[in-house]
This record gives structure tokens, sequence and C-alpha cells, in this order.
């Protein structure tokens, strides 16, 4: 494995670590429910996005070939983290009533 | 195009998908990869798109969102860093023009995923998607983004 993919694949991990703790530490200092329900996205995205891109590099230097299923988690992440979020801020909506910004004429905005 | 036409196009898109996520090459693998691709285009035809994906504007809309994805983290981690407390969350309403629900679907999934916004509802009767946004000092601007950055790419993904 040469040298700049080494040291491209532990930038990688690094960055993409650094998300996940800057995600965890968001999700532990903002102030309610829906603030805090924007820190794991970054996790989502950037963190995972970057750990699965480090082990994608490494393992095509390594095994040869195409390593691009070492991407699939990332498309099943990408397709499920969204759907959690919004059922959780669903359960949220249910209980406390919401009057968005640029109303459209929108009666139904509070449940 | 035409309907035989669409599953050649999807047959050979999954087969090549198949080939490349299966790393080396070999016999068997491809016609195992036949074997599924075949599979799924005549199970799954009916829930596949029916209209001709301009490859194009798919590229671009890919690249936009991983580019928005990574300035957003970073203006997100800046902001969890910096001043926790103190953020300006708001409630905003899209109004789309999207005519069918893949595409909802997407731009929902791409609200979710870019940090800062969270699609929350969507509301088919008014055609309006609810987003929650954790820091803005003009919550419109952020609909007029949503809209043009997205929604305008994924109104000419269909050929």
């Amino acid at each position: 494995m040469p040298m700049w993919a080494d040291i491209c694949v532990a930038v990688l991990l690094i960055v993409g670590a650094l998300a996940a703790l800057i995600g965890t530490w968001g999700m532990l200092r903002l102030p309610d429910f829906m603030t805090r329900l924007h820190a794991p996205t970054k996790a989502a995205t950037l963190g995972a996005g970057c750990a699965l891109a480090a082990l994608a590099l490494r393992f095509y230097f390594v095994e040869g070939g195409s390593s691009l299923r070492y991407l699939i988690p990332l498309g099943f992440v990408f397709v499920t983290a969204p759907v959690s979020a919004h059922m959780l801020a669903r359960a949220w909506r249910a209980r406390h009533p919401v009057t968005p910004k640029p109303d459209p004429a929108m009666p139904s905005a509070s449940p | 195009m035409s309907r035989s036409g669409l599953r050649w196009g999807w047959f050979l898109t999954l087969w090549v998908a198949w080939l490349l996520l299966h790393g080396q090459a070999s016999v068997g693998s491809a016609l195992l990869g036949v074997i599924v691709a075949w599979g799924v285009v005549a199970w799954l035809v009916p829930g596949l798109p029916s209209k001709r994906i301009r490859p194009w504007v798919l590229i671009r809309l890919g690249a936009r969102v991983l580019i928005d994805i990574v300035a957003s983290n970073l203006s997100v981690a800046w902001l969890v860093m910096t001043r926790p407390s103190r953020t300006r969350p708001a409630w905003v309403s899209v109004p789309l023009e999207l005519p069918d629900d893949i595409r909802v679907v997407m731009l929902a999934a791409i609200v979710t995923l870019t940090p800062g916004t969270l699609s929350v509802e969507y509301d088919a009767e008014h055609a309006s998607l609810l987003v929650h946004v954790l820091d803005t000092a003009e919550p419109a601007a952020v609909a007029a983004e949503i809209k043009t950055r997205y929604e305008s790419l994924l109104l000419e993904l269909y050929a």
C-alpha cells in the first residue's frame, strides 16, 4: 500500500471520528428535543461516510479489484437514517403544535 | 422510450452494479448477476420508475448533495462547538411542485441528510414539506434554497 493511500485512510478515519464525536457533543449540549435531533445526522453522514470511504480505499489496495461493496452500508444508512429522524420528529409534533414561517394558508399545520 | 427498452436499461444497470460490487469479475459471478438482475427486473418493474432518467442530472444532484453534506457538517460542527445554547431554530414550510411520490421522498431524504435541516412532515393536500431548521436568521431563505438547489434538479430528473 503506497504512502499517500495510508495518509488518506488515516485522514478519513480521523475526520469521520471527529464528526461522530461532535455530533454526540451536540446531542448533549443542544437545548431541546428538536435541535438535538439534528446532531445525529452528522454522525450518519460525514462520520459513516468517511469511515466507509477509508475502508473502501484501504481494501482497494490490499485486495485489488473493485472495493465498492464497502460503500453499501452507506446506502443503507442514507436510506434509513431520515426515516428514524422523521418518526421521532412526528412523535414530538403530535404533542406540540407548530406554525411554520412562510405559511401558505395551511390549517393542517397544527394537528 | 419503450417499455422493453426501459427493462433492458434497468437490467444492464443492475448487472454492471452487481459486477462492480462483487469486486473480482469471474464467470460465476457474472452468471449469478444475470440471474439476480433478471429476477429484480421481472418482479419489481412496476415499482421501478417508468420514465427515462437523465444520468447527467442524477450525477449533478449527487455531487451537489455530497458537497452540501460536507459544507453543512462543518457549519453545524462550528455551531455546536461555539454556541450550542443560542441556536435560532425555526419551522419552515416549503411549497413543492414535484409531481410524484418518489421524488418527494428523495427531496425529504436529502433535506434530512444535510445537517441543519430536518424534514418532518409532507402535507399532500397543500403539497408542502414541513422542515425544521437548526439555526437560521431568515427562514424564508432556507425554503428558497431548498427549492432552487434540489427541487429544480429533481424536476429535470426525468427525460
